[in-house]
């Protein structure tokens, strides 16, 4: 390593989701760190860049400058607010001064801090009327410090939660703002601009889905984006375990050298067995890229495992992509069977080049003595709205499907897309009459009894994502959800789920218990085929039922479908 | 039915195309070998999709606000040519691109430990 940093603040103060404490910043430093910031942008001016963002929010140095929760200085730059920042506006001004009139410069403002000891909105307007003065051109929207313990990202925000924000700004300031998180459609973005909120809308995650969200918008052919589900799991959470970020959707994100759709140099005839989210997937790149195309779907629609996520509360979005998957199976002329089980009698007759068998999973078997009792129900007779729960619940296996599963049967109405309900929730203070905007959060009592049971040992949720699993968990919680580990199961009667917790018997007298035990790969069509000699390919939960993993059947989907 | 979304706007020198902004997201490209070629194709792509204004990922002035020991910076002339692959590639398709200047400090990490360094990395996806 060529060298080590040490890490610096305003204050000698410890973040919550860092090991280590920082240096507090002398004058001199803070001199420097000013002119370090003004000779970074000269340098981005010299690179080309039509300007820069300076990164104020999300609680990073400039931020832990303005607020007090970490400031506490006694000098010059701490102390009054009008001290706290003088750090801000002192790199804006001196940029300014330094890159002359014809270079952008963005002044990322935290409005909405959603930590104690934040900012009130008093100051934060304050600040945007400084930076107007001192040169910034735009004013983009920072909501939430990287320690908040609200989502302001994830698929269970709603859209457009925290363009009330930036619109509370526009009536205080004359320089364009840019509002932001869960903005992901372009009917959304117009919402936001026609309702006053912002001068621009700023969409991140969306790009990594889409990078042609605009031109498609120009072009009025909004329902052929891939939209953006918010899911964080091929983004964030790659960039939390440092790999090369992605998106789920659209596995070429960041792989755009590596990852190409090329015209096929020979057109093949193609059957793909299963419309989940892998054959979909496989399906529409394939044709785009001039194969001939035929999608079998047993059921009578397409979506696969997607139509059990998108009834989730919070997971709405992944019906974006099955419109998607719906819009592309039109444009690219695939022949779509649906209804249709297939053998391999119609696979063998149909004469294909290839065989893609993208037929997923069965849920596994659950083997305890009265696992046949008419309590005893799986997860997809529920969320296939086969059986409605009765109050008392309780879940087999904590995993995703269990997470999920708990989510469902807590909520009142099945959907969870009410911005001022969410805010309640978690405790938003949208009058901003607290700092940081917190206040108390009176989340909705739970429409169920719930108990979440594993067989493993530890906390549960481990296994989830890691930038969503803690908003999983925590909505839970304010459900009253009871989870127990270390769970012997014993049987199933009249009486209800009997087992053991940590050795010691315990009876919960549920009126249903949910099995969300894992699942199998469905392999008989697979066998079959190999005994007449074909040599079909696996792709997905087809593949790989470990967990059910949509990340990785659309990636190994699409990189199939880009060499087929 | 998108007139406001797609109208321009009007900075007075300079004129962007629409109103839509690609926030910054750190890829971590940004710190492997080769990165910056395929962030040059990652974000001409994106040009091309006609985005009003592209911000890149959270750039460091200097090394005490690195969000690790290893992460992107820009302080010195020699990291320019690395910058210039991806200014080129979105002016060629007729774009515009700001470079995000990020200080993390105490959100930053002074050591190699990787989870940690991770956490501050985490969030550019706004």
């Amino acid at each position: 390593m060529g060298y080590h940093p040490k890490i610096v603040a305003p204050s000698q103060l410890q973040a919550p989701i860092n090991f280590f404490k920082p240096k507090a910043l002398t004058i001199d430093d803070i001199e420097k760190t000013i002119s370090d910031y003004v000779q970074c942008a000269l340098l981005a001016q010299k690179a080309g860049y039509d300007g820069v963002e300076v990164m104020g929010s999300e609680g990073y140095l400039i931020n832990q400058f303005i607020a007090k929760r970490t400031n506490i200085r006694e000098d010059e730059y701490g102390g009054s607010y009008e001290n706290r920042i003088k750090f801000p506006i002192a790199i804006v001004r001196q940029m300014r001064q330094a890159v002359g009139d014809h270079f952008i410069i963005i002044f990322r403002l935290s409005m909405l801090d959603l930590v104690e000891d934040g900012s009130s909105w008093g100051r934060s307007h304050c600040i945007g009327e400084s930076n107007q003065a001192t040169g910034a051109t735009m004013i983009n929207t920072g909501i939430g410090w990287h320690e908040s313990r609200v989502p302001t990202i994830a698929t269970v925000v709603p859209r457009r939660a925290f363009s009330w924000v930036t619109k509370r700004l526009k009536k205080e300031v004359n320089i364009p703002l840019i509002a932001v998180n869960r903005i992901n459609t372009p009917e959304i973005a117009e919402e936001i601009l026609s309702d006053g909120c912002a001068d621009m809308v700023s969409m991140a995650r969306p790009f990594l889905a889409d990078a042609d969200i605009v031109i498609k918008t120009m072009k009025n052919r909004s329902n052929e984006i891939n939209t953006c589900i918010a899911c964080n799991q091929a983004c964030l959470d790659h960039t939390f375990q440092l790999k090369i970020s992605s998106c789920l959707v659209n596995p070429r994100a960041c792989h755009e050298t590596e990852i190409l759709y090329l015209p096929a140099a020979t057109k093949k005839k193609l059957a793909v067995v299963g419309a989940g989210p892998a054959g979909l997937s496989f399906a529409h790149i394939a044709a785009m890229r001039g194969h001939q195309v035929t999608l079998y779907e047993a059921s009578d629609r397409i979506g696969g495992q997607f139509n059990m996520a998108k009834i989730i509360p919070g997971k709405e979005e992944y019906g974006q992509t099955i419109r998607y998957y719906e819009k592309m199976m039109e444009k690219y002329q695939v022949n779509v069977c649906l209804g249709q089980y297939v053998d391999v009698d119609i696979l063998v007759k149909g004469d294909f080049d290839e065989i893609i068998l993208a037929n997923g999973v069965n849920p596994r078997k659950w083997d305890i003595p009265g696992a046949d009792h008419a309590k005893v129900i799986y997860y997809t007779d529920l969320l296939e709205k086969k059986v409605i729960a009765g109050q008392k619940v309780a879940i087999i296996g904590s995993g995703g499907i269990g997470f999920d599963v708990a989510t469902f049967l807590t909520h009142h109405n099945g959907s969870d897309t009410d911005i001022a309900s969410f805010m309640e929730t978690w405790g938003v203070d949208m009058e901003y009459n607290h700092r940081g905007g917190l206040k108390l959060a009176q989340p909705e009592l739970p429409e169920r009894q719930v108990y979440l049971l594993k067989r493993s040992t530890g906390k549960h949720g481990n296994t989830l994502g890691k930038t969503t699993g803690w908003i999983h968990k925590a909505n839970l919680v304010k459900k009253g959800v009871t989870m127990l580990s270390d769970v012997e199961y014993i049987k199933v009667d009249d009486q209800g789920l009997s087992i053991n917790v940590a050795g010691s018997p315990m009876l919960l007298d549920v009126d249903h218990i949910v099995v969300c035990a894992g699942q199998e790969s469905s392999r008989s069509l697979y066998e079959a085929l190999l005994s007449k000699g074909l040599s079909p390919k696996l792709i997905g939960g087809a593949f790989e039922a470990a967990e059910l993993d949509a990340k990785s059947a659309i990636h190994q989907a699409c990189t199939l479908a880009a060499e087929v | 039915m998108y007139k406001h979304l797609l109208n321009p706007l009007d900075l007075g020198w300079t004129t962007l195309k629409n109103r839509v902004l690609m926030g910054s997201m750190h890829t971590n490209l940004e710190e492997i070998p080769g990165g910056f070629e395929k962030l040059a194709q990652f974000y001409r792509e994106r040009a091309q999709g006609q985005v009003g204004l592209i911000i890149t990922g959270g750039i460091s002035p200097n090394e005490e606000g690195c969000t690790s020991a290893m992460a992107a910076k820009l302080n010195t002339e020699e990291e320019i040519p690395n910058h210039k692959l991806i200014t080129e590639a979105v002016h060629n398709e007729g774009g515009k691109i700001c470079m995000q200047i990020l200080h993390t400090g105490r959100y930053g990490v002074s050591s190699e430990d990787c989870s940690a360094i991770a956490i501050t990395s985490a969030h550019q996806f706004f």
